[in-house]
C-alpha cells in the first residue's frame, strides 16, 4: 500500500478541488418566458413540499466526494487483511535463477515458474506494511533497498534465467528480516545459515550434450576434420539417445546410444562430408526436461592446405617436422632470399629476425646466445599450459642449454612457458599473431621429443585462427574486435557494445552467431555444454519439500485470491459514476 | 390587390375567401343582417306573437280577422332584425410576443379572419387591442369596405406591458355598449386571474367566446437544470432547479390553467377553443365556425 499520508493528502486535495469546482459553478443561464405566474406559483407551492430539491445540490457534491475519495483511496491499494496477515515480517527472498531452474516439471512448467510462484504467495499472503528485497544468483537485480510488496513482484516478474556461470549467493546486509532463498538446490551455491530454502526440485529426466569440440586434422594424426560430442545421461534412469549431426554438403549422421545414469559418452563425427561452416549437433531423448543441452553449434574449418614458409640457413628438424604435416605446403628459402612481400599464410623464422617484418602470423625461432647456467629441465611427462599452443604437449626429460636474452619480451608478450627472466615461449597478439621461441633447438633436445611436431602443429592452428573465438559459454561474451555487427542463427541483430577495441554482448544458450566485421565473417557457437547443467538431478535438496509448495491445484489458487480492498472502492466508485449519471440524466441530482 | 405585408399576404387573403366561402356553407340560409334580436316590434317582415291591443297605439298592425273571430283588438308583433355587435380583444401584452412565429401574429391572423368574415355578413364588428388596458381600438365597422381598415388596424399594432383583463373590459365596456359576442383572443396569463374579467363580462351581459393561445414550447419547456427565469412582462426573475418532477408539475399546473378557463366558459354557456400556435389559424377559426358561435 502507498504512503497513507500521501494517500490522505490527495483525497483532501481531491475534496477540495471539487468543492471548488461546485463553488465556481458559473451562474444559471437567464431564459425570457412569457409569464412566470405559472412558474411562480409552482415554486410558491413546491418550496413548501420538497425537501429533495434542497437536498440536490448537496446529494450531487456527496457523491462527487465519495467517487474523489473512493478512487484515491484505491489508488494507494489498500488491502483487506486477515488475521493471518496481521503481523508485519519483512523478508529478503533470494531467487535461483541459474541454468537447471529451466528445467521443466511433471505439470509442464518450469522449476523456475514454480519459483516465482511460490515466490508471489509469499508476498500476496503478507501484511501490506511489511517490505521486501528481491535477489538473484546471477546478480540481475543490484539494487539492495527494501520495497513494497508491490514493487518487489514488480521485480520479480523482471528476473529471469541466466545461463552463465557466475552463479553465487547474493552479498547481503544484516538485516532483522526473514531470508528465503528458492532454488532447485542444484547449483552449488553456498547459503548463509538461518535462510529458509524452500525447495523447487523435482527429479527429471535429461541427456544433453556435454562437450562439443571440433578437430581441424592438422594436429592430429588423422587428416580428416572430425567433431568430438560428448553426450551424458543426467537421468536417473538409463535413456535410448540419438546424436544427430546436420550441416551443408554432408548426409545428417544418426547415432544411436543407450547411456546410463550419471554416464558419458563421447561420440567421434566425421566431417569430411560436410562444408566448411557451421554444423548442428542434437540430442534427442524421451521426456526430456531441459531441451536447452540438446542443442549444439560447431564450425568446421577451413580444409585448404595452409603455406608455411621457413626461413633458415639449415634445420633439420624443422624441415623434416614441417614435411610431415600432411595440411601444410611447406616450402624452405634461405635467410638472403627473404622477402616480406612473399605471399605466405605463415613465416617461420629459425634464428633470424628480418629487418622488415612480415605481414603474416610469424613462429620465431630466437638465436639462443646466452648460456644458461641452470640448465632448464623438465621431469617426465608435464604438461605446460593450456594455452593452444601448448595443448597436448607433455614433456618428457626435457633440457635447454641455450637461452634467448630476455629483452625481447614486450609489455604485448604473454609468457606461456618458463618466466619472467627466462622465457623460453611467448605468444604476442598485436595486427597478427606471433610465438617467440627463447632457445635455440639446437641447445635443446625439444626437437626430439615426440610433442615437438604437435607443438608446430598447435601453433600453426593457432596462428592461423580467427581472432574469434571458436567456441564461447553463456553469458558475457567479448570479442576481441572493434565495431563487430553480430547475428543470432535467425538472422537478428544482437545488441553489443564496444569498449576498449572489444565488442561485447550477452550469448543466450544455445546460439551460432555469425560475427561480421566489414567483409571478414566468422561463426561462434555459443553451446550450452556443462555438467553443471546437465546433470538437472544432483540436488542438495530433496523433492518432498517441492510437494507442498509451488505446485497448486486451482482450488488452492481460487482459495487464495481475496478480494483486495482497492478493487472494491474501485467498483463501488463505479457504481457511484452510474448512479451520478443515472440521477444527473433524471434531474435528480444538478 | 397587391400587398407587401407579410402578415396578411396574398395567400393570407385566399384562405380568407376560403373560410368565408365555407362559413356560408356552414349556415345555410344565413344572410346579411339576418341577427335576430329578442327586441319584438311592430314591424318587420317575421311574425313573431300576437298582443292586446292598448289605447293610443298604431292601429295598422291590428289583426282584422282574428278581431272578427274573436271580438278582441290584438296586435301582430315582428321580431327585430338587428345587426350583431362583434368585439374582438386581441391581447397585446408583452407575453404575447413569444415563440416564433409569435403568439401576438397568430392572434391578429385570428382576428383578421374573424373580421373578414364578420364584416362580409354585415356584422359590426369593434377590434379592441388591450394589455394593462384598453390599449388601441376600432369603433364598429360594417361592410366588405371595412376590411382593409380592419387590417391596416391589426398591422398596427405592438406588444409591450402587462396583461390586465379586468381594467381592459371595464376600461372598454363602462361606456354603454351593445350586448354581441365579445371574442377575447390571449394567452390568459393575467396576474390578476381571468375570473374577475370574465365575471364583469357577465355582469354586462356580454356572450365570450375564448380563443385560449399558447405556444408550445410554454407548455413544454426546453429548460437547463438551473435557471433564471425571467418575465417578459413583467421583467421579474425566479431561479428555478429543473427537475422531472418539478416540470411535471408545471404541465399539470398548465393544463389545469386551461381546464379552469374551460370550465368557467363552459357553465356560463360560453365558447372556448385552446389551441398552440402550431395550428394552422385556417383551422383554428373553423374551429370557431363550428361551435356555431360566431355565426347565426
Amino acid at each position: 500500500m502507498a504512503n497513507p499520508g500521501l494517500v490522505t493528502g490527495l483525497a483532501v486535495a481531491s475534496l477540495l478541488i471539487i468543492a471548488i469546482l461546485y463553488w465556481i459553478k458559473p451562474p444559471p443561464p437567464t431564459v425570457i418566458v412569457s409569464s412566470s405566474i405559472l412558474w411562480t406559483r409552482l415554486m410558491r407551492e413546491r418550496k413548501r413540499s420538497s425537501i429533495l430539491d434542497k437536498l440536490r445540490r448537496l446529494l450531487s457534491i456527496l457523491i462527487a466526494c465519495i467517487i474523489a475519495v473512493f478512487i484515491v483511496a484505491a489508488s494507494g491499494g489498500p488491502e483487506l487483511i486477515s488475521s493471518e496477515e496481521s503481523e508485519i515480517k519483512n523478508a529478503t527472498i533470494v531467487m535461483d535463477n541459474s541454468g537447471t531452474m529451466a528445467t521443466l516439471t511433471r505439470d509442464g512448467s518450469t522449476r523456475w515458474e514454480h519459483a516465482v510462484e511460490v515466490a508471489r504467495e509469499i508476498l500476496m499472503g503478507s501484511h501490506p506494511s511489511a517490505e521486501f528485497l528481491i535477489l538473484d544468483t546471477s546478480g540481475q537485480i543490484v539494487s539492495r533497498v527494501a520495497n513494497t510488496k508491490w514493487k518487489a513482484l514488480e521485480e520479480l516478474e523482471k528476473l529471469s534465467i541466466s545461463f552463465g556461470d557466475n552463479v553465487q549467493y547474493p552479498v547481503l546486509r544484516s538485516r532483522d528480516a526473514r531470508l528465503v532463498f528458492i532454488s532447485d538446490g542444484v547449483s552449488s551455491i553456498a547459503v548463509p545459515a538461518m535462510t529458509e530454502t524452500i525447495s523447487v526440485f523435482e527429479p527429471a529426466e535429461n541427456v544433453g550434450i556435454t562437450s562439443l569440440t571440433v578437430s581441424s586434422g592438422l594436429s592430429e594424426s588423422a587428416s580428416a576434420p572430425r567433431g568430438f560430442v560428448q553426450v551424458t545421461n543426467g537421468s536417473l534412469n538409463v535413456k535410448e539417445v540419438v546424436i544427430g549431426v546436420s550441416g551443408l554438403g554432408g548426409k545428417n549422421t544418426r547415432e544411436s546410444l543407450t547411456l546410463k545414469p550419471d554416464s558419458s559418452v563421447t561420440s567421434v563425427v566425421d566431417l569430411t562430408e560436410f562444408q566448411d561452416g557451421p554444423l548442428r549437433v542434437s540430442v534427442t531423448s524421451v521426456r526430456d526436461a531441459f531441451p536447452k543441452d540438446d542443442l549444439a553449434y560447431m564450425v568446421k574449418p577451413l580444409s585448404s592446405k595452409s603455406k608455411v614458409t621457413l626461413v633458415t640457413s639449415g634445420n633439420v628438424y624443422l624441415e623434416s617436422a614441417l614435411e610431415a604435416m600432411s595440411n601444410v605446403e611447406f616450402s624452405v628459402i634461405e635467410t638472403e632470399s627473404y622477402d616480406p612481400m612473399d605471399v605466405t599464410d605463415v613465416y617461420i623464422f629459425d634464428r633470424f629476425k628480418p629487418e622488415i617484418p612480415p605481414s603474416v602470423p610469424t613462429l620465431e625461432f630466437l638465436i639462443a646466445e646466452q648460456s644458461s647456467q641452470d640448465i632448464v629441465s623438465v621431469g617426465s611427462f608435464r604438461s605446460l599450459g593450456d594455452h593452444p599452443v601448448l595443448r597436448g604437449v607433455t614433456l618428457s626429460d626435457l633440457r635447454i642449454e641455450k637461452v634467448s636474452s630476455p629483452s625481447f619480451i614486450t609489455d604485448d608478450s604473454e609468457i606461456l612457458w618458463g618466466d619472467i627472466e627466462t622465457p623460453l615461449l611467448i605468444a604476442k597478439i598485436l595486427d597478427k599473431k606471433s610465438v617467440q621461441v627463447g632457445f635455440s633447438l639446437e641447445g635443446s633436445n625439444f626437437p626430439l621429443q615426440p610433442a615437438f611436431p604437435i607443438f608446430l602443429a598447435n601453433t600453426i592452428d593457432w596462428m592461423l585462427e580467427s581472432n574469434v573465438p571458436a567456441f564461447v559459454k553463456q553469458g558475457r561474451v567479448v570479442i576481441p574486435t572493434d565495431n563487430a555487427l553480430i547475428l543470432d542463427l535467425d538472422g537478428n541483430s544482437i545488441e553489443a557494445n564496444v569498449f576498449d577495441g572489444h565488442t561485447i554482448f550477452h550469448a543466450i544458450a544455445p546460439n551460432l552467431y555469425s560475427i561480421r566485421q566489414g567483409s571478414d565473417r566468422s561463426w561462434m557457437p555459443a553451446n550450452l555444454t556443462n555438467y553443471n547443467y546437465t546433470l538437472v538431478n544432483k540436488s542438495r535438496l530433496n523433492s518432498g519439500a517441492f510437494s507442498g509448495v509451488g505446485i497448486k491445484s486451482d482450488d488452492r489458487l481460487n482459495e487464495q485470491i481475496k478480494p483486495n480492498l482497492w478493487s472494491l472502492l474501485v467498483s463501488i466508485s463505479l457504481l457511484l459514476v452510474a448512479l451520478e449519471w443515472f440521477t444527473y440524466h433524471r434531474r435528480i441530482t444538478v | 390587390m397587391e400587398r407587401s405585408n407579410t402578415l396578411f399576404d396574398d395567400e393570407f387573403l385566399k384562405k380568407l375567401e376560403y373560410l368565408n366561402l365555407i362559413s356560408k356553407q356552414m349556415v345555410p340560409g344565413h344572410l346579411h343582417g339576418e341577427h335576430r334580436s329578442k327586441k319584438k316590434t311592430n314591424s318587420g317582415i317575421e311574425f313573431s306573437d300576437y298582443r292586446e291591443y292598448v289605447s293610443g297605439e298604431d292601429t295598422r298592425n291590428v289583426d282584422w280577422r282574428t278581431f272578427l273571430r274573436l271580438d278582441k283588438l290584438l296586435l301582430r308583433t315582428f321580431e327585430e332584425e338587428a345587426d350583431l355587435p362583434i368585439y374582438i380583444f386581441i391581447d397585446s401584452s408583452a407575453s404575447m410576443d413569444y415563440g416564433n412565429p409569435s403568439k401576438f401574429d397568430h392572434a391578429r391572423k385570428i382576428a383578421a379572419a374573424m373580421c373578414y368574415v364578420g364584416l362580409m355578413n354585415q356584422d359590426r364588428v369593434n377590434l379592441i387591442g388591450f394589455n394593462s388596458g384598453v390599449d388601441k381600438q376600432l369603433s364598429a365597422r360594417r361592410g366588405k369596405s371595412q376590411v382593409w381598415n380592419t387590417f391596416q388596424f391589426l398591422e398596427a399594432m405592438t406588444t409591450r406591458g402587462s396583461t390586465s383583463m379586468v381594467r381592459s373590459f371595464k376600461g372598454f365596456f363602462s361606456s354603454r355598449r351593445r350586448r354581441g359576442l365579445v371574442v377575447v383572443i390571449s394567452d390568459f396569463l393575467d396576474p390578476s386571474g381571468f375570473e374577475r374579467a370574465f365575471d364583469m363580462l357577465r355582469h354586462y351581459r356580454q356572450d365570450l367566446f375564448a380563443v385560449h393561445l399558447y405556444e408550445t414550447e410554454e407548455r413544454e419547456p426546453k429548460l437547463p437544470d438551473e435557471v433564471l427565469l425571467k418575465d417578459a412582462e413583467l421583467g421579474t426573475i425566479e431561479r428555478v432547479k429543473i427537475t422531472p418532477s418539478l416540470m411535471d408539475s408545471y404541465r399539470e399546473l398548465f393544463d389545469s390553467h386551461s381546464e379552469s378557463i374551460e370550465a368557467y366558459c363552459k357553465k356560463n354557456g360560453w365558447g372556448y377553443i385552446n389551441t398552440s400556435t402550431e395550428t394552422p389559424f385556417e383551422d383554428l377559426v373553423l374551429q370557431v365556425f363550428r361551435q356555431g358561435r360566431f355565426l347565426k
